[in-house]
């Protein structure tokens, strides 16, 4: 006969990070078998044969960043909300990060990208909504274990070097082993001032320790917040390619950022932020075929916003940079320039979407180019 | 309880890289050292000596070329009789206790030497060094030192913006509160070890360097007063320790929090002097956190069991009011980015 405490002791033998999730389950199920068939052979068959499907189970569950799992997100937020006085930060945010993508948070300063970035990280307790992360709403502490995450800029200890911070930062949180450190700051190209402190390094170096300090342990969702801040362009693209290579193997990255060129260069998605609201979700290349904007160049702008504001059947239309936006499908272009050219004002150019993000993201959140 | 003393572990690797625990070492240590060198230059000094005179001066007395009965100004400033008295007959015993009261009053010079004697042999000048530096009168230096400290190691975290790192990687708030707390806690006692040791090198220095029998070795006090000092000397600052952390957390600020606790502490004893005017809040006044820590770590003490008691409670009530307040504002609170204080 054998025992629960013999089904114990196997349990042990199962990875860790499984036999808390499944262990009293496994347990409990064990003892109903036994009650039910007498346990002995017959309790260890049914037991190697759970633990098979525990295995399976439990792969979908933890390699579906690795692009081979259920597709169940990695980060879900419901109606989450952050209210500082009288200022809405964040106003019900509902979103949805699939695993294994990079994901950008696009939205001007102040836009609420870094609120949530917090929230999501329990440094910004929220009003109201929930969220979720690898699908679990409780123990966010033991969630966190599996996150690397920068919020705003780089943090570290200004009298410890850029080794001692990551050494440190390392043993507080039991991520990876000592020789790890050599190999990620070669990876960030911080190989020969890993001896520096901190506090020489320059904005760009900060970032790539950053960067080096959020792959500890190689974690399987990384949080960073305007990774290329302050660096140079050679710099941006290294921490862009990086960004798409830890995608590419299977991790979730979350990259904030209102840099809209990078964000295109760099993610799968992208949520839209102003001003706190949620303005667009979805994959870049569902977003940009969406977007139902026609552009012209007339020979009289104005005159151009004047005659066709007047049309009932253009949902919108203003100036642009340059040019005139029309909310409009691209199939009434002809008509459009028919009612113009009555008026004397020729189409000299056109363009519709898809066009770029930036575009995209200046007309739905209003703002105005600044270049 | 694991992960919380591997965070203390590691908060210890990175605070022996700073430069401000190693600077209020060395103030805590110089200023612990300087009763055991000032009280044996003093002791050494001939003007000192022909001032205070007697020195180690011993009365004695005969009966009838048999009985003979010493006494050291030891024994008379201690209250101790001398061996052979009971062999005196009554008498002579009177007439001998008469003799010593008169000649009493030439102990008295070597009752001031030997309080300079004892405050650089051991193990006494061990005991005097860590009590110098928690209740140095009138500024007590050690609650000063530990509460900048307490400031410093926590506020530092808010201001280069690494609280946010560290809470980021899933340390809870709490733990990473308690392991301050510990790690404070830790370094306090590593600096009254730090005291000890460098007050025994200093005795010792001393035994060598005296050409006579006034440095000896381990003749002047108990070594049970020193185990005494040091855990009384611990326990007493652990509520400075945490008023340094909780006013910290409250203002997110080293500076306001090294400010506001020492500013504490100086106002702390202007209230208790003019509480101690009304003979009702005199009372009161004995039981506020800085009197209540002085009266504790002052030794020899002047409390009886029960003020002892009182006043022990009352430090761990501090201490524990104090931690609940300061974990239920770190919890409370959105943590923010570097505030560059």
């Amino acid at each position: 006969m054998i025992s629960e405490r013999v089904y114990r002791a196997l349990l042990v033998a199962y990875p860790r990070e499984f036999r808390g999730e499944y262990g009293d389950l496994m347990v409990q199920f064990f003892r109903d078998r036994m009650r039910c068939d007498g346990g002995g052979a017959r309790g260890l068959i049914v037991w190697m044969q759970l633990i098979s499907d525990l295995a399976v189970s439990a792969f979908n569950e933890h390699a579906g960043g690795y692009g081979m799992g259920n597709g169940k997100p990695v980060i879900e937020t419901d109606a989450l909300r952050k209210i500082y006085g009288s200022i809405v930060a964040v106003d019900d945010l509902s979103m949805s990060v699939p695993r294994g993508h990079a994901f950008g948070l696009l939205g001007p300063n102040g836009s609420g990208k870094t609120t949530t970035m917090g929230m999501l990280l329990g440094l910004v307790k929220p009003t109201s909504g929930n969220f979720s992360l690898f699908g679990s709403t409780d123990g966010l502490q033991q969630s966190l274990r599996r996150v690397g995450a920068i919020v705003e800029y780089p943090s570290f200890y200004p009298y410890l070097t850029g080794r001692e911070n990551l050494r440190y930062f390392q043993g507080i949180f039991q991520r990876g082993e000592p020789e790890d450190i050599d190999v990620l700051l070669d990876k960030v190209g911080l190989a020969d001032r890993g001896d520096y402190r901190f506090s020489t390094y320059s904005l760009g170096m900060k970032q790539r320790l950053g960067l080096a300090f959020v792959l500890l342990g190689d974690p399987e969702l990384l949080l960073l917040d305007e990774p290329t801040n302050g660096m140079d362009p050679a710099g941006m693209a290294e921490v862009r390619h990086l960004i798409r290579q830890l995608a590419e193997d299977g991790r979730t990255v979350l990259v904030a950022s209102h840099l809209l060129n990078e964000v295109e260069q760099m993610c799968d998605s992208v949520v839209i932020m102003s001003d706190g609201n949620l303005i667009a979700q979805g994959s870049v290349s569902d977003i940009l075929q969406s977007d139902d904007h026609v552009r012209l160049k007339t020979t009289n702008d104005a005159k151009a916003v004047t005659i066709l504001s007047a049309l009932d059947w253009i949902k919108d239309v203003r100036m642009g940079d340059g040019e005139v936006v029309v909310s409009s499908p691209r199939d009434e272009l002809a008509e459009i320039s028919t009612v113009l050219g009555r008026s004397e004002v020729y189409v000299i150019e056109t363009s519709s979407g898809p066009g770029s993000l930036e575009k995209y993201f200046l007309e739905v959140t209003g703002e105005e180019a600044s270049e | 309880m694991q992960h919380t003393l591997r965070l203390t572990k590691w908060e210890w690797f990175k605070v022996r890289r700073l430069r401000m625990p190693w600077i209020l070492l060395v103030i805590a240590v110089l200023v612990s050292q300087l009763p055991i060198w000032v009280n044996y230059l003093a002791y050494h000094n001939e003007t000192v000596q022909e001032v205070i005179g007697g020195g180690t001066a011993s009365y004695s007395t005969a009966w009838d070329g048999e009985t003979e009965i010493t006494i050291t100004c030891s024994d008379v400033v201690n209250d101790r009789m001398p061996a052979g008295l009971d062999q005196l007959t009554e008498w002579q015993r009177e007439e001998f206790l008469m003799e010593v009261d008169a000649w009493r009053s030439n102990c008295e010079g070597f009752q001031a030497d030997e309080q300079y004697r004892r405050s650089f042999t051991l193990p006494n000048s061990i005991t005097q060094s860590i009590a110098i530096v928690s209740s140095f009168q009138p500024i007590a230096i050690g609650p000063i030192l530990i509460m900048i400290l307490a400031a410093s190691i926590v506020g530092s975290e808010y201001g280069y913006g690494t609280l946010r790192t560290v809470l980021a990687g899933g340390i809870g708030r709490w733990r990473f509160l308690i392991a301050k707390l510990l790690l404070l806690l830790r370094l306090s006692s590593n600096a009254l070890i730090v005291i000890a040791l460098v007050a025994l090198v200093s005795s010792l220095a001393i035994a060598l360097i005296s050409t006579d029998e006034s440095g000896g070795i381990a003749d002047s006090g108990k070594w049970s007063e020193v185990v005494l000092i040091f855990l009384k000397t611990v326990y007493g600052l652990l509520p400075f320790i945490v008023l340094g952390v909780f006013v910290t957390v409250l203002t997110t600020s080293r500076g306001v929090g090294i400010t506001l606790s020492v500013g504490y502490f100086i106002m702390e004893s202007i209230l208790a002097t003019l509480l101690r005017l009304n003979d009702t809040l005199a009372d009161v006044a004995d039981y506020l956190l800085v009197q209540a820590f002085l009266s504790w770590t002052t030794i020899p003490t002047e409390l009886n069991s029960s003020e002892t008691l009182g006043v022990f409670v009352a430090i761990l009530g501090y201490a524990l009011v104090l931690v609940a307040a300061t974990a239920w504002v770190i919890d409370r609170r959105d943590i923010g980015g570097a505030s560059g204080d």
